[in-house]
């Protein structure tokens, strides 16, 4: 990489973290290294308890890391404080969890605008930008219902709302269509296709093979490390377009 | 294709042009698009069979078409595949064959192996997103979608336990 | 903060009960630490309403005679009035003559004089027209008219008001005459008017001289040269807590040469206050225990809170709250509430404080009082919030059950019991004792108001004690007779058997009182002759042995101090001009004189040299037996009507009554608290425990057995903590109030535990109340709970 090419969004490097259950210590990630450029679309696949939702965390600064290093488009946040690490957080980053995104007591509406607000946006910015997020999820006229009123895929979409309303530079999503149904799935999938399309970044964990299928580069992961790295390259195109036809083939 | 013929004859005769448009309506763009002489050479064998009777009916400036209408050994036959259980579907059998003996070769290692394997099934899987994207108003095409894209997480599945036991 | 408002807005509105529990919990707090602060600063302090009702100077000054002039005597010499113009010094009190001179007794028609015997200096002020006057206890003031006591043969005595606590050493009543000692040995007859009380006086005989008041012409007769006249100023201070510096810039300003006495409010009150302050300091360790265990509760409901949104708290980290303004919120969400609660519970305090006021009128409740009060609840508060919100703001930025293995490891439990026992029983068990820790913290927070409802109880009983008298108690109920001087030598010689026949009384002894010195002793104590070696009086003998031989005596623990000796030594003191050596036995519990009471038997004191008849008789009543009531009935019963002399023995318990009344409260206050911690443990118990509950449902326990489990938990953590509570809470009671007893003179071994049946009820109410607030809504949640339920 030349000098005058900008530094990734995001560069991992030697990343490692255990968990410690009593004397135990158990492994999570061990020693990752990773670039996500501005724009990717990057799912992390692997197998349960490969350390995928770990990685997340860490990229996130949710976790911090045993040994390794971490920089946000070139500048070292592995030292951050935990408030450092918040604002970064509210300010760069937009998470979304498999379950339990919303804030049971607030309503969607105030559960979307608390991190514009956090971030210092009037309450009138913060309002119309609910409002338009809400619109293109198809949410609308849930605003004053309780997250205990909505569906899964509901809450999801909210849960995507509130991670965008501060325009991230980065989303990541640890499972995100993990517990909905798959009708749900498509639909929040479809919206972080929307999103990358434009321009967005995403790195998420999945085990879904569909949602891992929708990104541009699929990293698997094994036993806390990188088993492989495959950037997906559109099928060949044909009379059946996309290389599906030995999957669709309905044998006699 | 003969039992899908003869279903489509079950419930209306029709030409076999119009099965043609019948089968590409029903299955979308996610059934391989049905050639029309592999379907007149299966009608023609199907009235061989005695599943099905022709009956030439003459048009005005064009060739006489052939109307088919099934009999009732054809609606016997439709009764039977219907009823009779369907087989499940097969393992990757070559791609395991290709797992079980290339460390063997030393030719290749099962780690590569398994990630070329990934990388075409997400491949395939990303072909399905944006076949399921466009037929997003057809419900039968929808479903086949949904049947690949099941099967395809079942491999992956089993991609990653050949991981664990094997690499 | 407009994001954390809203956070708090939406929080609050979606758990009121919580809340409400915390805004009542603070009210009540703060309601009872204010009455009992008001109540201990001035119910059981009356001197300070006394003080304040009395508008009297914080200094008084007993200045030397005017210099001798022939003209107008008080214009000479220093000019008292002029230290009005001290600094700090806002206003002077008349002027007042004052003359010194002797009590030497009470004075009866036909022999001489009667009493202990004592000589009690004696300083009488002049009335002045414009003087502030005390506040009369009995009798009437001084006036030209009433200067003589009804009667014909009591001629026209001029007439004097005795100070309380002058009155009771001289033991003298409105209508008494005396016989005061004035210059050149000559005697003069009074008769007292009036008993009044001065809250600016140093009481008799701590300030080594008795008080009382006559009229201008009395003084001049009891002192006609005006050389020999004192006279007396009081300065009103700006700020009371100068006092000493005042008096000593006064001291300065008018000469030390002239200055005879001066006394400030701080020694009055010193000399005064002494009698409830064990009650008092009781009830303001319970009461301090009880905002203890206060904060904890309203602690463990924030913890609780808290771990019931871990889940809420984690994502509001991952959105990007610092941990500082996570434990902002919370503090400030909880002092808000908090602070509801103390406005609440002033309101009430201020409300209430003028009912409890009692008979000498409403309590003030003092804007300092209110101030710090508060000021410590809400900083309490505020603190016992901050921890569990310190606690909060390290939660890891993760929602629960995404991605951390469990960070702890269940217990195995022992399910065999079940074959044997409910499945209620052992399951509500078994989760007791698998989740140790938490089991532990729940235990030691109800342990506090248990501890702190002990102490109130230890309180209760000793009070129980003292007042009820009889055996095992601090002291006796005792009713000191004696017969008027006027009475025929044949009815003093038949008073004793008289007594003894009287129903209600166990028994009489023979009783003197003498003033007695310590070798190097300035001050004083009392040497009291009580029982004889053949019929000891009954002491409550904490240390040591009773009186057994002649020249044996037993001490109250101030006697000891004073003396400087322990049980077992020899005093030497020293009555009038009798040396008397005493071999100390015992120590007694010694609730008179603060305990500065030497007790010897009547055959000690009755040497043949000495051949004074007993000035009094003390009765110890059955236990049980109403001493007013015998005292009533005294009179007539032993015949001898007017010409007895009954006195209740000094009152250890006096006030109990109020005092019980603050114990009620207390314990109803450490109720609701302990209320408070048990909804707090069933509604973290339900919370830990609602996958289980569904799961119980799903094997097979049908609700009710479900929700009991949750109810068998619940009694159980509640039963250990009555029992911690009950355990550490007795003996740390006993000591402190041993301790204080100790302090106060009486000595310690006053001490007396709760009964048992007290302390079973508690344990029983407790654990019951327990076991209900967990099983009732355990119950509904069993009704409905699933084992899928997200947690």
């Amino acid at each position: 990489m030349s000098a005058a090419e900008p530094p990734p969004l995001l560069r991992a490097e030697g990343l490692v973290k255990s968990h410690r259950n009593g004397a135990v210590s158990i492994p999570a990630v061990r020693g990752v290294d990773l670039e996500v450029a501005r724009g990717e679309f990057t799912a992390v696949t692997g197998p349960s308890g490969a350390g995928k939702s770990t990685l997340l965390h860490l990229l996130g600064g949710l976790q911090r890391p045993d040994q390794g290093t971490l920089a946000l488009d070139g500048a070292r946040v592995d030292g951050c404080s935990e408030s450092q690490w918040a604002v970064l957080r509210r300010r760069r980053y937009g998470i979304v969890f498999q379950s339990g995104n919303l804030l049971s007591d607030l309503t969607v509406a105030d559960n979307v605008e608390l991190p514009a607000l956090l971030c210092g946006m009037t309450a009138r910015t913060a309002r119309s930008r609910r409002t338009e997020l809400l619109e293109q999820l198809g949410l609308e006229g849930t605003s004053d219902r309780g997250p205990s009123e909505l569906s899964g895929g509901e809450r999801q979409r909210v849960a995507l709302a509130r991670a965008l309303v501060n325009e991230p530079d980065l989303l990541l999503a640890d499972e995100p269509t993990g517990n909905l149904d798959s009708r749900s799935a498509r639909e929040v999938l479809a919206l972080l296709t929307r999103f990358h399309g434009q321009g967005r970044t995403i790195v998420l964990v999945t085990h879904d093979a569909r949602v891992a299928g929708s990104a541009d580069r699929v990293i698997s992961l094994f036993d806390g490390r990188i088993a492989d790295d495959a950037r997906l390259s559109d099928p060949p195109a044909g009379p059946h377009p996309y290389g599906v036809r030995p999957v669709l083939e309905l044998g006699d | 294709m003969r039992h899908q013929l003869l279903a489509l004859l079950a419930k209306q005769p029709a030409y076999g042009y119009e099965l043609k448009q019948a089968l590409e309506q029903t299955f979308g763009a996610a059934y391989p698009q049905p050639n029309i002489g592999q379907i007149y050479v299966t009608l023609g064998r199907l009235e061989k069979g005695g599943q099905i009777r022709g009956e030439e009916v003459s048009q005005d400036g064009k060739p006489d078409k052939k109307v088919y209408e099934i009999t009732e050994s054809g609606r016997a036959e439709v009764v039977t595949w219907i009823n009779a259980p369907t087989d499940g579907p097969h393992v990757r059998d070559e791609f395991f064959m290709k797992l079980v003996l290339a460390p063997g070769t030393e030719l290749a290692d099962r780690l590569t192996l398994i990630n070329n394997q990934r990388r075409h099934c997400l491949t395939v899987m990303r072909g399905l997103n944006r076949l399921a994207a466009q037929e997003r108003d057809n419900r039968v095409s929808q479903l086949l979608i949904e049947g690949a894209v099941l099967h395809l997480q079942a491999d992956l599945d089993w991609l990653e336990r050949c991981q664990e036991e094997l690499a | 903060m407009r994001a954390l408002l809203r956070w708090t807005r939406a929080d609050l509105r979606s758990h009121r009960v919580p809340s409400l529990l915390v805004v009542l919990a603070t009210a009540g707090t703060v309601a009872a630490l204010l009455l009992a602060g008001t109540l201990l600063g001035a119910a059981f302090d009356p001197w300070q309403r006394d003080f304040a009702a009395s508008g009297a100077p914080q200094v008084r000054i007993d200045a030397g005679p005017a210099a001798p002039g022939p003209g107008d005597p008080a214009a000479t010499g220093p000019d008292l009035g002029s230290l009005a113009r001290l600094p700090g010094v806002t206003a002077v009190t008349v002027q007042q003559r004052t003359a010194d001179t002797t009590l030497i007794g009470r004075l009866g028609p036909a022999a001489g004089t009667t009493g202990s015997g004592d000589r009690i200096p004696l300083v009488l002020r002049a009335d002045a027209p414009d003087a502030a006057r005390p506040r009369l206890l009995s009798g009437t003031w001084l006036s030209p008219a009433n200067g003589s006591a009804p009667g014909p043969a009591a001629g026209a005595l001029p007439g004097l008001v005795l100070e309380r606590s002058a009155a009771e050493a001289a033991w003298a009543r409105p209508g008494d005459r005396l016989t005061l000692q004035i210059t050149q040995g000559r005697l003069l007859d009074v008769v007292v008017t009036g008993v009044a009380d001065s809250p600016d006086q140093v009481s008799y005989p701590a300030a080594g001289y008795a008080l009382g008041w006559v009229l201008p012409a009395t003084l001049d007769r009891v002192q006609p040269d005006p050389v020999g006249q004192g006279r007396t100023i009081g300065l009103k201070l700006a700020d009371p807590g100068n006092a000493d510096y005042v008096a000593q810039s006064a001291v300065n300003a008018i000469g030390s040469d002239q200055v005879v006495r001066i006394s400030t409010w701080l020694e009055a009150r010193a000399s005064q206050e002494q009698d409830s302050r064990l009650t008092g300091l009781l009830l303001g360790l319970s009461g301090l225990a009880a905002l203890l265990a206060a904060a904890l509760a309203v602690a463990g409901a924030a913890a609780g809170r808290i771990r019931a949104r871990t889940g809420d708290i984690a994502l509001l980290k991952a959105l990007g709250f610092t941990p500082r303004q996570v434990v902002r919120m919370f503090v400030i969400e909880h002092l808000l509430l908090a602070g509801t609660g103390t406005l609440l519970g002033a309101g009430l305090a201020v409300l209430l404080a003028p009912g409890i006021g009692g008979e000498s009128g409403p309590l003030p409740l003092g804007p300092t009082v209110l101030g710090v009060v508060t000021g410590i609840a809400l900083g309490v508060i505020g603190v016992s919030v901050a921890l569990p919100a310190y606690r909060a703001a390290r939660v890891l930025p993760i929602p629960p059950g995404d991605g951390i293995p469990g960070a702890r490891s269940p217990r195995p439990a022992r399910l065999g019991a079940l074959r044997r026992f409910p499945p209620a029983v052992v399951l509500g068990l078994s989760t007791v004792l698998r989740h140790r820790g938490s089991s532990s913290v729940t235990v030691l927070r109800l342990a506090v108001p248990v501890f702190a409802c002990t102490l109130a109880l230890s309180t209760w009983a000793t009070l129980d004690a003292v007042g009820r008298g009889g055996q095992g108690s601090a002291t006796h109920s005792v009713l000191t007779v004696r017969l008027d001087a006027g009475a025929a030598p044949q009815q003093s010689a038949e008073l004793p058997e008289r007594l003894g026949t009287v129903p209600g009384v166990a028994g009489v002894y023979p009783s003197a009182e003498l003033q007695a010195l310590a070798p190097g002793q300035s001050a004083t104590l009392t040497l009291r002759a009580l029982g004889t070696t053949a019929h000891p009086f009954p002491f409550t003998i904490a240390e040591g042995r009773g009186i057994e031989a002649t020249d044996e005596a037993v001490a109250g623990q101030a006697a000891l101090d004073l003396l400087n000796v322990r049980v077992g030594q020899w005093v030497r003191i020293t009555t009038g001009s009798t040396p008397r050596i005493l071999h100390i036995v015992g120590r007694n519990l010694e609730p008179d004189l603060d305990g500065r009471i030497i007790s010897t038997s009547w055959d000690t004191l009755d040497r043949p040299d000495d051949g004074t008849a007993p000035a009094f008789y003390s009765l110890v009543l059955r236990p049980g037996s109403d001493p007013d009531r015998i005292r009533a009935a005294l009179p007539a019963v032993t015949g001898l009507g007017s010409a007895l002399d009954v006195r209740p023995s000094p009152d250890a318990a006096a006030g109990l009554t109020g005092l019980r009344g603050s114990v009620i409260g207390l314990v109803a206050l450490l109720a609701l608290i302990a209320t408070a911690e048990l909804l707090t443990t069933a509604a973290s118990g339900i919370r830990d425990h609602r996958h289980d509950l569904g799961l119980l449902r799903a094997i097979g326990l049908t609700p009710r057995q479900a929700g009991a489990t949750m109810g068998v938990r619940g009694a159980a953590l509640a039963l250990c903590g009555v029992l911690l509570g009950v355990v550490l809470g007795i003996p740390l009671a006993q000591h402190l109030i041993n301790l204080q007893g100790r302090d106060d003179g009486i000595g310690s071994g006053i001490a007396h535990a709760p009964s048992l049946t007290a302390v079973l009820i508690l344990a029983a109410v407790t654990t019951l109340a327990a076991g209900t607030t967990s099983a009732v809504p355990a119950l509904r949640t069993a009704r409905t709970a699933t084992a899928t339920e997200p947690r």
